[in-house]
């Protein structure tokens, strides 16, 4: 097991943390002590976020295509992993992932921030040593036309939805810029700087709104962030090489290289051929392979998605009617109770995966693993199906009420290995209890359509969580109802749950809302609007002279800049060096 | 033969138009919005759905849709890729010398070793070489073509560490080569997808070769040659084999659109850059405008191909030109 392996989950080399608070010392300051210190801001880079470790060499990630690079507007994960090297926000969530207030957050470009009292705005100071990767320093101008830029619509953020309480930006000074907000919400701060990228005004200004996704910036960014963008073909490579003279201090790596790699095997294959560095999701198979080559170590981290079999309680032929099966609560729990989902996920991902405890996953701080589940008890299933009316009369294994068959038809991504392994079973665990299930595999995009159209019995879907709780406000609530806009595709309503997660989304207070999302969460178990399945637990593989620090749950690629490799192992491209550093070159506008 | 040619573009423009239309039918019918996202993690909202839909002009009538698109490639503009946010000629300009590079080498060394394969068995009707040849051919063609390419890498790459595993070049290293270092850092890239594509398609073409040329060999000239006195080796090559050639020759007509279909697994499994990945994934992404110019591209080197099929056939039978 490499030496990184044990120290997941733990606190992040490379973090800055606050020191203690002490009183100041106030006496001479003798004259040694200040050579001493003097030699130590001439050697630090000027960062303070710089990691400890040797500098330089080159890591080659077998990732997947990014599809744009103009933060605002990129969709896909890749994209992102590649922002966060470039781009900066202006302060960074903490490992604990909260999200309420700003507890945890760690300076970026604003060094400091000051609340108003009433809450209503946030006034951020920006350091004065940042600078964009061309040499203009970054200025509050430029956090005015971000902001303004992720809530114009012509712009087309992908957030701008979750933004819509930030009413407005302005900059006393240069290095000042104050955003406020329409109503006191807790997660202010995290929309402020989770949600937005900051981005250089005098480089995208002149450019209307609506062009700025297919200008050339967006496929030569020019960001503020500890590597600087160098070149990008698509489908073949993308690279970032340090910024030297970052204010955070250099980078530890001298570049980083994505190489788009479509197939799974193929980017295995490239990993162990030792053509790549970094593959980020080993499927089960590969671990065996992985066990036998001594240069690969892993990388665990513990990711941030959950799925689950989603009933649809609408007639999915006509909506506006409850579906004839699902719409009944004990019969969701009956088929809950059925499913032996420990042993479902124990089958399928080994140790790769945990049970689901519900619309929340064990990164989130809201996570409590004591929530009370409905139990595997096929036994309990079996009389709840009978006093409901649902008997097996003729005697073929499929359970009958008013002529209707208990029978349904689960919606399956066939990209997915996991869900369609997963139907299986699931299909054979209700069948024994009298239960049909017809499994109809989709291609990806069909299936999203489906879903998202609500023309659907049940679906074997998942989701992707940021780091706020508040989400399931838009994939379980009724104020998600698809009619709404929203993402909640099954169509589960209910008041006490939506009234309680109205108030967990609205309380300041951390552990209050922990209390409420708890009782939440509890709501929609007992309801079962849809079987918890599972959480994957994420492995990726690492070359062993990479030492990987700040494996975020959300963001394994969160500290790259601080991963170093050992001077003794290292590889011919990890002896290129950095080239003169010249800025790209710049968009016209 | 100029008439002919002439005659045969036109049919050729028809074909493609055709195929294009029926092509922005089915992937418009087809279930799937291009800005669903692409994975459970990046839905967009039906607010930035609906004026992404409206900036592409996907909000309006399929008909209008269709006549702008018309206009627009009749004026050499593909559009913007949904997926890439990119123009599409941009990114077929970087596709399409991949795939044709990919495939040239591939087709040329598929024709060089499966005539070679061909004229050899033929010559060694019955005897041990050919079955052995017969066997190995046959192998070769009844492979899944992502199974060779897997295993092929596995050897080449992983355990012999001969060859690269993917990519067209290497990432880290290429942009820092001589001129000559670069070419043959492409060459040693080309190598893997080019050599599994052709042991694909040299063992059908090695079959069409062997029989074409036994066919030959029974006919009447060959028997005058002998009784001329012509040498064995002469008998064969001048005259067998020329004969032979015009069935072959079909095959290219078929192996052409049949190898731009192989390329599209190929591409994927060692990600090479080329035309078949990026339609692949576009196909998968619903981005219209980069389908459908996939499609016009590839439909017309399908047409390009016959012609060029149609003029071998021309060359290699005289009977032709005069009838052309």
């Amino acid at each position: 097991m490499p030496s990184y392996l044990s120290r997941r989950g733990t606190r992040l080399a490379g973090v800055r943390t606050p020191p203690p608070a002490r009183a100041p010392y106030r006496g001479p300051v003798p004259a040694v002590c200040l050579a001493i210190a003097a030699a130590l801001l001439a050697g630090a880079c000027g960062g303070s976020d710089a990691g400890r470790g040797p500098t330089g060499g080159t890591v080659v990630v077998a990732t997947s295509d990014p599809d744009n690079l103009f933060p605002p507007v990129a969709v896909s994960a890749s994209a992102r992993t590649v922002m966060d090297q470039i781009f900066d926000h202006l302060a960074e969530i903490g490992d604990g992932l909260n999200s309420i207030g700003d507890a945890g957050f760690k300076p970026r470009l604003a060094s400091s921030w000051t609340w108003a009292p009433d809450s209503l705005s946030i006034t951020f100071h920006l350091d004065p040593r940042a600078r964009w990767h061309d040499g203009v320093p970054v200025r509050s101008g430029d956090v005015v036309f971000s902001v303004r830029t992720y809530l114009d619509s012509a712009a087309g953020a992908t957030n701008r939805q979750d933004l819509a309480n930030i009413d407005s930006v302005t900059a006393p000074d240069s290095l000042t810029a104050v955003i406020w907000y329409g109503t006191r919400q807790p997660t202010q701060f995290f929309d402020a700087t989770y949600q937005i990228y900051i981005l250089p005004a005098h480089l995208l200004k002149d450019i209307p709104a609506h062009e700025l996704r297919t200008s050339p910036f967006a496929r030569a960014p020019i960001g503020s962030g500890r590597f600087r963008f160098v070149r990008w073909v698509p489908t073949q490579e993308l690279v970032v090489e340090a910024d030297t003279t970052n204010f955070r201090g250099r980078a530890r790596l001298d570049r980083i290289i994505f190489a788009p790699i479509p197939d799974a095997n193929a980017a295995m294959t490239k990993l162990v051929a030792g053509e790549a560095d970094v593959y980020e999701t080993l499927r089960p198979e590969h671990l065996a392979q992985i066990a036998s080559r001594p240069e690969i170590g892993t990388m665990s981290y513990p990711g941030a998605d959950y799925a689950f079999l989603q009933f649809n309680l609408r007639d999915p032929r006509t909506p506006d009617r409850p579906h004839p099966l699902f719409a009944e609560r004990e019969l969701r729990r009956a088929l809950t109770m059925a499913l032996d989902r420990r042993s479902l996920v124990k089958a399928i991902f080994d140790s790769l995966a945990v049970v689901s405890m519900g619309p929340v996953t064990r990164s989130q701080f809201t996570a409590d693993t004591t929530l009370a589940q409905l139990p595997f008890d096929t036994a309990r299933a079996n009389r709840t199906l009978d006093s409901l009316g649902w008997r097996d009369r003729n005697r073929d294994s499929v359970r009958v009420r008013n002529g209707r068959p208990l029978e349904f038809t689960l919606l399956v991504p066939s990209v997915s290995r996991n869900r369609v392994l997963m139907s299986v079973l699931i299909q054979e665990q209700l069948r024994r209890i009298g239960v049909g299930v017809r499994l109809e595999q989709l291609e990806f995009t069909t299936f999203l359509d489906r879903e998202g159209k609500g023309t659907f019995e049940a679906v074997l879907g998942a989701w992707h969580t940021d780091p706020t709780p508040s989400s399931i406000r838009q994939t379980w609530t009724t104020s998600g109802l698809v009619a709404t806009g929203g993402s909640n595709y099954g169509s589960y309503q209910s008041p006490v749950f939506d009234a309680l997660v109205d108030s967990a989304v609205a309380t300041m207070d951390t552990q209050r809302g922990r209390a409420y999302y708890r009782r939440a969460y509890q709501t929609i178990i007992d309801d079962a609007a849809a079987i918890w399945l599972y959480e994957p637990r994420y492995i990726g593989g690492v070359h062993r002279r990479i030492r990987p620090t700040g494996v975020r749950a959300d963001a394994w690629w969160a500290d790259m800049a601080d991963w170093t490799i050992d001077p003794a192992r290292r590889l011919p491209r990890d002896k290129i060096g950095l080239r003169a550093p010249s800025p790209p070159s710049t968009p016209t506008p | 033969m100029g008439r002919y040619l002439a005659r045969r573009v036109r049919d050729g423009l028809v074909v493609v138009f055709i195929v294009t239309t029926v092509t922005f039918v089915l992937i418009h019918a087809a279930p799937g919005d291009p800005f669903s996202g692409q994975s459970d993690s990046s839905r967009l909202s039906p607010a930035v759905r609906a004026q992404w839909r409206h900036e592409f002009a996907l909000d309006r009538p399929l008909p209008v849709q269709y006549a702008r698109y018309l206009w627009n490639v009749a004026r050499g503009d593909f559009g913007i890729s949904f997926a890439r946010n990119e123009p599409v000629a941009t990114a077929l300009a970087r596709a399409l010398p991949n795939t044709l590079l990919l495939m040239a080498t591939a087709l040329t060394l598929s024709f060089a070793a499966g005539m070679g394969i061909g004229v050899v068995q033929a010559v060694r009707h019955g005897r041990f070489t050919d079955r052995l040849l017969r066997a190995g051919s046959l192998a070769f063609y009844s492979m899944p073509d992502f199974w060779l390419a897997l295993m092929m890498m596995l050897l080449f790459a992983d355990r012999l560490r001969l060859l690269p595993a993917t990519g067209a070049v290497d990432v880290a290293t290429h942009a820092l080569l001589s001129p000559a270092g670069r070419l043959a850092d492409r060459l040693l890239h080309l190598v893997l997808p080019a050599l599994t594509l052709t042991l694909l398609s040299a063992a059908g073409i090695a079959r069409y070769q062997r029989s074409a040329m036994l066919d030959a060999a029974t006919e009447e000239f060959v028997r005058t040659a002998r009784a001329k006195g012509l040498t064995e080796r002469r008998i064969w090559l001048r005259h067998i084999l020329r004969n032979a050639l015009v069935p072959v020759i079909s095959v290219f007509g078929l192996a052409f659109p049949a190898l731009l279909g192989g390329t599209v697994l190929i591409e994927r499994v060692f990600a090479w850059p080329g035309m078949g990945r990026l339609t692949v994934e576009a196909i998968g992404a619903r981005d219209y405008p980069v389908v459908l110019a996939s499609v016009i591209v590839g439909s017309a080197m399908v047409v390009v191909g016959n012609l060029l099929a149609d003029v071998l056939h021309a060359a290699a039978d005289p009977r032709l030109r005069r009838t052309a």
